[in-house]
């Protein structure tokens, strides 16, 4: 008799119901275009989430982890300003000006001790002043206990908290709904999805990092040069003007090779 | 028309600052020129009067501690009680040395009842240990006569505030006419006339009075009538706040002090409510038991005041200062204020969300201040150069400041890296190859950016690097110098 068995099991609240729980729920209500359409395709709630916590785990900076984000805090920021909580360097006003983001939106906050940035980042997350906040702890990991007040506050003040965090903290277990551990190859940002709520996690992507940074210049030993100049030539056109000749070499950056080709 | 007279008998007491107060529970008395002005219960049970000359006092009552009177301290903790008093009525006039007026017809509709208001009345009152006396009546004279007497208010009115006007004719007559407000001489001259209660001055025909008293007497009666106007100069408020809260033997823990703070907190918003004002700072003043005084000014960003708020924030303050002893006394003073904007209700909820967020900037930016200094909070600028570390600014987060984005610069046309190092790394070199925390590989460039000459002439030729471990980073090669430099990287 394996029906009633299924009907009693499917009727027991200790069984987690995939179709019910919310693989559904992909609306905007809850999210935040990333900005990235094969990311929002991995993600349940098709999207950043609105608040709550969202942590980052990367080990370095320069593999492409802000310009994940910054696509939505620029969507964000347009309400509510956004706070960079002990970032690891100074944010570059000009480059988030070049990403659409309005640079007057954003501030910094720095603290000395981890007790006073723990204060700050619950008050600030709290106060519902600020539409994000980007926070970057030192020292000790944080324990389980204080990531929780974290996400509670963000929640409550509404509020997307993104914390970045060593990627030794992977194995550590975290209250914050959404984790993305962040990875380098040479010409991709990769993501990896290893907790997310509505539904199964493990999603991983391959994001390419912008054609326009990874141009790769040709040594100025492949170039092309203009090698049959005859030197007779260049004798016969008056010594005032050597630049003259000088002018013929390709100096201008849209004689390049294309990106892409090998070199 | 319906008036409250309220009296302070101790005032004198009350008024007195907390070194100089005589033990409760000990018979003391107030003089001024060698004459006894006011003495409490215990002294007068052992026979201490006002007008004794101050050596008969203290032959009477050996025991007797005597205090000199201090008009002017009296005359601004009246003035206090008139401040307080002004949330109950609309009209409110002193009455020297020791009683207020208040005018009580229009308050009764917000009140409810004449019960109600007096309830809470009384209670605040008790809250602040202060011995108070009533008289209720229709005219502001027969409400001070009556409070000489201490005349319960039910006596002479209903719950609802309706005069019980035969009860309170008689009440009048009952007065010992030496209540009345005449020189000395008249008053003796009643007595002698045996005229001891109001009601044998009142038998008496107007104009009898008159041709024996003058004028003094019958404008009198007919101002405690009411057949006669009798204007009383109002309450107006004053420049400045100020007030204070004095605790007899001290208080030693910063927890005891939320209460006076919340009490002293809620004063000002009375009178901010009243002037229609906003308060740039706290003037905090602590008072030692030691005679030490600690001033403590907190600067405050606030677009409208909200107590429960501010107490958190005040508390959150005194947290951070170590008290040093047990305190006195505590003293808040305002000086600084900016008329208030008067909140209109928005129509539509963007706008009333974009008020909404201002107000939760400020409040946390208070108390981020509070904690961590004045210049914690820091917001990014965009400025008008070339070179990459002065192309940006950060300040100080100001929101007084209204004008944040009144010229805004062009952001620049090559690629910019989203993270800036505070100062540039330099790289180290082996092998015609770069380093920094591993191998660098130029990608592209030079762009180069030559500036300052004028000061300092800079020529940087930047390049976009990979490292090892495939991040991204921005370098320049000093042209003056020939030597690299890490500047940023592509986050």
């Amino acid at each position: 008799m394996p029906k009633p068995r299924l009907q009693q099991l499917m009727s027991e609240r200790q069984l987690w119901h995939a179709r019910g729980a919310g693989v559904a729920r992909r609306n905007t209500q809850h999210s935040v275009s990333s900005g990235f359409a094969a990311l929002d395709q991995a993600l349940h709630l098709g999207g950043w989430p609105v608040h709550g916590s969202t942590e980052l785990l990367c080990s370095q900076s320069g593999i492409g982890e802000l310009e994940l984000v910054l696509p939505s805090l620029a969507e964000r920021s347009r309400q509510r300003p956004v706070l960079w909580l002990n970032p690891p360097h100074l944010p570059f006003a000009p480059a988030l000006e070049q990403h659409n983001l309005s640079c007057h939106q954003h501030y910094v906050l720095r603290c000395t001790t981890p007790r006073e940035q723990l204060w700050a980042a619950e008050e600030l997350l709290r106060s519902g002043a600020f539409s994000s906040l980007l926070s970057w702890f030192d020292g000790r990991p944080l324990q389980d206990r204080q990531l929780r007040r974290l996400h509670l506050a963000a929640r409550e003040g509404n509020c997307w908290h993104l914390h970045f965090r060593d990627i030794r903290c992977q194995p550590q277990t975290s209250p914050a709904p959404l984790r993305l551990s962040l990875s380098a190859s040479s010409q991709h940002l990769h993501v990896e999805v290893f907790k997310q709520s509505g539904g199964h996690a493990g999603q991983r992507l391959q994001l390419p990092r912008p054609a326009s940074l990874l141009w790769q210049q040709q040594p100025a030993s492949s170039w092309p040069v203009y090698r049959q100049a005859p030197r007779r030539r260049l004798n016969l056109v008056a010594s005032s003007r050597p630049e003259g000749a000088l002018q013929r070499l390709p100096l201008g950056l849209d004689t390049l090779p294309r990106p892409g080709t090998p070199h | 028309m319906l008036f409250l007279c309220l009296r302070f008998p101790l005032l004198g007491f009350d008024a007195l600052p907390p070194n100089e107060k005589p033990p409760a529970d000990g018979p003391a008395a107030l003089h001024d020129k060698g004459r006894i002005v006011l003495c409490n219960a215990q002294a007068q049970q052992q026979g201490v009067e006002a007008e004794q000359s101050l050596s008969t006092a203290l032959s009477i009552a050996p025991g007797l501690v005597c205090v000199a009177q201090q008009a002017e301290a009296e005359a601004r903790h009246l003035h206090n009680l008139a401040l307080w008093a002004y949330r109950f009525s609309g009209e409110v006039s002193l009455s020297p040395p020791n009683g207020i007026l208040l005018e009580l017809s229009r308050s009764l509709r917000l009140f409810k009842s004449l019960d109600q208001l007096y309830r809470r009345l009384v209670a605040a009152f008790r809250q602040r240990g202060l011995v108070f006396h009533t008289g209720l009546a229709h005219t502001p004279l027969a409400a001070e006569l009556l409070s000489l007497s201490n005349t319960p208010v039910k006596h002479t009115a209903n719950r609802q505030g309706e005069l019980k006007h035969s009860a309170l004719q008689q009440l009048l007559a009952a007065l010992p006419s030496h209540l009345l407000p005449l020189p000395p001489r008249q008053l003796e001259a009643l007595n002698n006339m045996g005229l001891r209660r109001l009601g044998d001055v009142q038998r008496l025909p107007l104009a009898e009075l008159r041709s024996r008293f003058g004028k003094a007497l019958p404008d009198l009666l007919e101002r405690m009538n009411g057949r006669c106007h009798d204007p009383r100069p109002l309450f107006t408020v004053a420049e400045e706040f100020h007030s204070e809260r004095q605790f007899d033997g001290g208080l030693h823990s910063k927890e005891q002090l939320r209460f006076p703070v919340s009490a002293l907190l809620s004063e000002l918003e009375s009178y901010l409510q009243r002037r229609l004002l906003l308060n740039r700072e706290l003037h905090w003043q602590l008072l030692y038991l030691d005679g030490n005084r600690e001033d403590w000014i907190m600067p405050l960003s606030h677009r409208v005041f909200r107590r429960r708020s501010l107490i958190d924030l005040v508390m959150l303050g005194l947290e951070q200062r170590p008290l040093q002893g047990p305190v006195e006394m505590l003293t808040l003073h305002c000086k600084q204020f900016l008329p208030l904007n008067q909140g209109s209700n928005e129509l539509f909820n963007d706008e009333q969300a974009l008020l909404d967020q201002q107000e939760a900037l400020t409040t946390i930016l208070d108390k981020l201040r509070l904690r961590l200094g004045d210049d914690c909070l820091q917001q990014l600028h965009l400025q008008n150069n070339h070179l990459p570390e002065f192309s940006q600014q950060l300040r100080v987060f100001n929101p007084a400041d209204h004008s944040p984005v009144s010229h805004h610069p062009a952001p620049p046309v090559g690629l910019r890296p989203s993270w800036l190092l505070p100062a540039p790394a330099p790289l180290s070199q082996r092998d015609g190859q770069l380093y920094y925390q591993g191998a660098l590989h130029l990608l592209q460039g030079p762009e180069r950016i030559d500036s300052h000459w004028w000061q300092q002439r800079q020529v940087r030729d930047y390049y976009i690097a990979q490292r090892e471990d495939h991040s991204l980073c921005w370098l320049f090669k000093d042209c003056l110098s020939q030597r690299w430099y890490l500047h940023g990287f592509f986050g």
